[in-house]
């Protein structure tokens, strides 16, 4: 098993850092949300056991789909105590390479694919389509009810726009004294922040294309769209900011999303693709979580830390960025309020160590550029000169003479469509290697006396975990969600119990041989079938041993 | 709010030339709807007497189902207030409910009385009159009806049914609601067990004067008796009793403001507004900017409290000073009752009920417990032990001397599946949380009036010293004041630091003229009381986010050009709209005092 993930893991990293003229520049490409529900409805026709789980259905009529790809069966069923997967992509709708990969993974699995000898998979390509759909019809990335930002009793009145008729929403430059920007003196094509310290003085204000719509002397402060999805959940959500919506879970993808993870205690883990990441530099960890904790506890951490090798080899080339910690997201409310482990993966960003292939460092001439500029040479050796609009002058109808141009939006943050496949199987990887590393429970040091040598019994038995994950987490145990891992002695008809208990909890059992000795004195009638003992546990299954005398 | 106050008031006044004091005069009060304040009444019955409510007044009281408890009860919300002076979302509110804790009963019969009290005294008393006409009341009775009725039904402690009845899984066995108390000896309440141990092995020995008495033993003494808890048998064979009873959770900490989840603070539930009450309580209050005052009732301990539930919540200071006086005021009312403040006088809270209305939504909430274990007899905690009664001695004397015993179960014999031979006893569950049942009507009834009193001091705001200055070359200058009456600001200070719900709006319009300058100025400015903070943009609408302050004013000023007549109009969330109308003409010389009354000053119908 462990050959067959690093050899996945080699091909899945080897994305390329030559100029590749054909890139085309996204959302080229990229599938709508409807496309995406078609596919996954097609998907669940060719497979027979596969589901496909409406789960809720957005505020603009659109489904939201959970895959459901059943893992390990025992005579058809489910095999009880099976584990499942969560994959969570989309959450929010500038992330579309998340939710291609997600979509692309379902299509390419195979009927034998290891993960599913393990546990239950959920897929969630797109958890926010709403946002999709405006994103890929170059309206930006929102979702919901029209709201009122700015107070002024008028909804989605002032909002980025395009204003010179190129249709794009590009970037302008407002000449004003003191003005925070200034063009990068050694290529003028760039902005950057004037250096105060430094006694530079700022020249332009740089704002996102629009105009004072509603005359209140501010530009685009109440542009389209209500609440995001991302500040919507329970942890760390905050009261009083309007993006965060009027409560915790206001939103029907929001609440639907919750509902399904309550309703599937087996989720023992989740993969959450989106705009965070865990797996390129994982947190250290902390000793202790409190309410507005970001970083997992210790122990955690280090499953983290140890389940992130079937993603990123030592010689990988690129280091994928993370966005900050957003406050109210999906993957903190899994981990810190309900306890499940959660590896975050932003999947891509701009490669920008600007080596050539083969090479073992960066070229000389990279050193001293900023990072806005390894960025737009990466650009143009990618997408030539279609990431980047030159500046334009523009007679603004209220901001006066000013430039239009820039960047054009998606691009920074989504890989050009024809690496989806590569990113798809770097996480379809990943996926593989979780599965020989979840919770298992097995009988070990089994011994059972005679002591009258015929009718009453001493047994022992110790239950062990072998594998890298522990039954629950640290947090689900600090949080108190943890799930019953309950041990029953079963005791043929006629049987009694001397010592010990016929049932009891275990809180859990830690990875890598975390284990528990259990000990029980019983008296069976004459010629009766052995007592058993019966572990059940919804994480990591179900496992019997038959308490029989050694001979 | 779009509800006119001075017409009303010209109705209220006819009226009263004719109708006054004729129910309530020399001891010949007849109410139109009886119901004895004695006792306490399920859910159904508390419906029934909403109904005969309805019945006898139809243009008072109408209902509007919400939604259904876990059970599938319905949650109806009383709307009460005189349809014929306005729509109930066209008025400012006050939300009463009671009883979100399914133990805590006596807060449905509070509400209810309220509406009860008000609908039977519109006639005979100004003060119900005008709140029945200027204001809407929602009631709910109960947030936990499926609670309530378990409590009052079934065998239960005073203190268990607290929660609602959502199966809930509190031993993480897997298994849901499977070890809850037991009446083993069948009488309908579930009581204390104890244990003779020989001597040397108890915590606790016999009172020597009543041997009703467990008292613990001290210092080198020895115990002959120990405690088992409440009723009950190990239900499920985990080796606990009683550890996963029926629901399991507090409803009073599902909502949203500073909600934090089970770990942190007990019986918080999944997610703020998880169960199917709280969820419909939301939606409701969420739909009706329009309510400005909100009391819960629970018991008990007599307690007016308020929130933060959490220091590191802040509270305005404008808007304590608000409360404060509320809170004087009902300590007054309330005889061994105390205002307090939640997290500092009683213990943390994370998402409770009063807590989101004021942090969340901005509106003025009160909690009260009803019932102090001091009422029992009349006299204050140091000759009555405090909370919960703590002192069993007097609590036992006014068991055997008030109610003849009716409140105690005597220690008897049980044999006990697994502790043997045992002993069964103790008070009922209608002793220490709710009024013994000759004392409900006064515990209730100055409770509701506290509701009304609250009610009274919601934000009244008028037009008022309006006056039009010409300034030559058809320039005016106009100016208004908004008084406003009432002890509450029209918006709280917490609303308007966070920016909860929409400003005030002040607009001036006419058909031939053009605002240039709209702002307000500043009266307590002593050395430039001229200078105005002007409006950004759209000069015609002036924004108070401030609202108008309690028993205070704020002062509106424009400079226009045009000539005839213009409108004045005041419009608020938690304050009844205003309006008046004036002319461009020069009304005041230029020196005149402010205080002047305009003649131009016209209250427009509605």
């Amino acid at each position: 098993m462990f050959a067959v993930t690093t050899t996945l893991c080699c091909l899945g990293l080897a994305l390329p850092q030559d100029p590749q003229p054909n890139y085309k520049l996204p959302p080229q490409g990229y599938h709508a949300p409807e496309e995406v529900a078609a596919a996954l409805e097609e998907l669940v026709s060719m497979h027979l056991s596969w589901d496909l789980i409406q789960i809720g259905t957005s505020p603009e009529g659109r489904p939201l789909y959970v895959l459901s790809i059943p893992g390990p069966q025992l005579a058809g069923n489910p095999a009880p105590g099976a584990p499942a997967i969560l994959v969570v992509a989309n959450l929010e709708g500038d992330r579309l390479g998340a939710g291609e990969v997600a979509l692309n993974l379902a299509q390419n699995l195979s009927a034998n694919f290891p993960l599913l000898e393990k546990a239950h998979l959920f897929l969630m390509p797109m958890a926010n389509p709403d946002a999709v759909a405006h994103v890929l019809h170059g309206e930006g990335n929102w979702r919901g009810a029209p709201t009122d930002n700015d107070r002024d009793g008028r909804v989605d009145e002032d909002g980025a726009h395009d204003i010179n008729g190129d249709g794009q929403v590009l970037w302008m430059r407002v000449p004003t004294p003191g003005g925070q920007w200034l063009a990068e003196p050694k290529d003028s094509r760039l902005s950057r922040k004037a250096k105060t310290d430094d006694g530079e003085a700022g020249e332009f204000r740089l704002l996102r294309e629009g105009a004072d719509t509603d005359g209140d002397r501010l530009e685009n402060e109440d542009g389209k769209g209500g609440i995001q999805l991302e500040a919507n959940f329970p942890h760390r959500w905050q009261q009083y900011d309007p993006a965060a919506g009027p409560y915790q879970l206001s939103e029907p993808e929001s609440r639907a999303l919750v509902d399904f993870v309550l309703l599937h205690p087996e989720i023992c883990l989740a993969l959450v693709l989106d705009n965070e990441d865990n797996l390129t530099d994982p947190p250290q960890g902390e000793d202790k979580s409190t309410i507005q904790s970001t970083i997992p506890l210790k122990a955690d951490a280090t499953l983290i830390k140890i389940l992130r090798k079937g993603w990123q080899s030592e010689d990988d080339q690129e280091k994928v960025l993370g966005e900050e910690h957003q406050h109210g997201n999906f993957a903190d409310w899994l981990y810190f309020q309900r306890g499940i482990l959660v590896l975050e993966s932003a999947l891509w960003s701009p490669p920008l160590e600007m080596k050539e292939e083969g090479e073992a460092k960066p070229k000389e001439e990279a050193k001293d550029l900023s990072k806005e500029q390894k960025l737009l040479a990466w650009a143009e050796r990618w997408y030539g000169d279609k990431a980047f609009v030159p500046w334009q002058d523009f007679h603004h109808p209220t901001l006066g003479d000013i430039t239009i141009g820039g960047w054009k939006p998606l691009l920074r943050t989504n890989p050009p469509i024809s690496l989806i496949p590569q990113l798809r199987s770097r996480t379809e990887a990943i996926l593989s290697s979780l599965g020989p590393q979840l919770a298992k429970l097995s009988w070990e040091k089994v011994e059972v006396k005679a002591l009258d040598g015929q009718q009453v019994f001493e047994a022992r038995a110790t239950l062990v975990n072998p594998h890298t994950m522990p039954t629950d987490t640290a947090m689900a145990i600090a949080n108190r969600k943890h799930l019953p891992l309950r041990i029953y002695l079963e005791l043929p008809a006629g049987g009694k119990l001397l010592v010990g208990k016929m049932q009891q909890n275990l809180r859990r059992l830690e990875g890598l041989g975390g284990s528990h000795e259990f000990h029980w004195i019983f008296q069976l009638p004459p010629n009766s079938k052995p007592a058993q003992v019966r572990a059940v546990s919804t994480h990591s299954g179900e496992s019997v041993c038959l308490l029989e005398v050694q001979s | 709010m779009k509800y006119f106050l001075a017409l009303s008031l010209m109705v209220t006044a006819s009226l009263f030339a004719t109708t006054a004091s004729a129910q309530e005069s020399g001891g010949q009060w007849q109410p139109k709807v009886e119901i004895p304040w004695n006792r306490y009444y399920t859910y159904e019955e508390l419906l029934q007497h909403m109904q005969r409510l309805q019945q006898a007044y139809p243009n008072f009281v109408r209902f509007e189902d919400i939604g259904q408890s876990f059970e599938g009860r319905p949650m109806r919300v009383m709307i009460l207030g005189n349809q014929e002076t306005g729509a109930d979302n066209e008025k400012v509110a006050m939300w009463v409910d009671g009883n979100v804790h399914g133990n805590e009963v006596q807060g449905g019969e509070a509400a209810i009385y309220l509406a009860w009290w008000l609908l039977e005294h519109y006639q005979s008393n100004e003060r119900a009159h005008q709140l029945l006409d200027q204001r809407v009341f929602y009631i709910l009775p109960s947030q936990n009806p499926d609670g309530r009725d378990h409590w009052l039904e079934n065998a239960n402690t005073p203190h268990s049914s607290r929660t609602g009845t959502t199966p809930t899984d509190n031993d993480h066995d897997g298994l849901f609601d499977e070890d809850d108390y037991d009446d083993l000896d069948g009488d309908g309440e579930i009581l204390l067990m104890r244990k003779k141990v020989p001597l040397g092995q108890g915590t606790h020995r016999l009172d020597r004067d009543d041997p009703r008495i467990m008292v613990p033993i001290e210092g080198d003494q020895l115990g002959d008796y120990i405690i088992l808890g409440q009723e009950g048998i190990d239900n499920d064979g985990d080796g606990r009793i009683n550890e996963d009873g029926k629901g399991g959770y507090d409803m009073n900490r599902n909502w949203p403001s500073d909600w934090q989840p089970e770990h942190i603070q007990y019986g918080a539930g999944d997610y703020p507004f998880s169960y199917p009450e709280t969820a419909a309580i939301g939606r409701f209050i969420l739909a009706h900017p329009n309510i400005a005052a909100v009391q819960s009732f629970h018991n008990s301990g007599g307690m007016l409290l308020r929130g933060p539930g959490d220091e590191h919540v802040h509270y305005p200071r404008a808007d304590i000073r608000v409360y404060d006086s509320l809170g004087e005021e009902g300590e007054m009312m309330l005889p061994f009752y105390r205002y307090l403040i939640i997290h500092k006088d009683l213990y943390n809270v994370h998402g409770g009920f009063v807590n989101w209305t004021y942090e969340g939504l901005g509106i003025f909430s009160f909690t009260n417990e009803l019932w102090a274990s001091e009422q029992y007899w009349g006299k204050d905690r140091e000759h009555t032990g405090g909370w919960f009664s703590s002192n069993t001695r007097q609590q036992l004397e006014f068991n055997d001397s008030v109610t003849l015993g009716d409140l105690y179960v005597d220690w008897h014999p049980f044999h006990h599946p697994l502790y043997g031979d045992i002993e069964i006893g103790g008070f009922k569950r209608q002793h220490g949380r709710v009024a013994p049942s000759f004392m409900i009507e006064e515990m209730i009834h100055r409770n509701a009036l506290f509701c009304a009193r609250h009610a009274e001091e919601i934000a009244d705001v008028h037009l008022e010293a309006l006056k039009v200055e010409e300034l030559g070359n058809g320039l005016y200058r106009v100016t208004v004041d908004l008084v406003n009456s009432k002890l509450m600001p029209s918006r709280s200070a917490m609303a308007a630091k966070h920016k909860i719900g929409v400003p005030d709006l002040v607009s001036l319009e006419g058909s031939n003229l053009q605002v240039l300058v709209g702002g307000t100025l500043s009266p307590r400015d002593r050395f430039h009381p001229e200078r105005l903070q002007s409006v950004v943009r759209d000069p015609a609408h002036i924004r108070l986010e401030r609202g108008v302050p309690g028993h205070g004013r704020s002062l509106m000023s424009w400079v226009v050009r045009g000539s005839g007549s213009f409108r004045i109009r005041y419009q608020a969330e938690k304050a009844d709209d205003a309006e008046l109308e004036g002319q461009l003409e020069s009304t005041v010389p230029t020196e005149a005092p402010r205080t002047e009354e305009s003649p131009a000053k016209k209250q427009s119908p509605r």
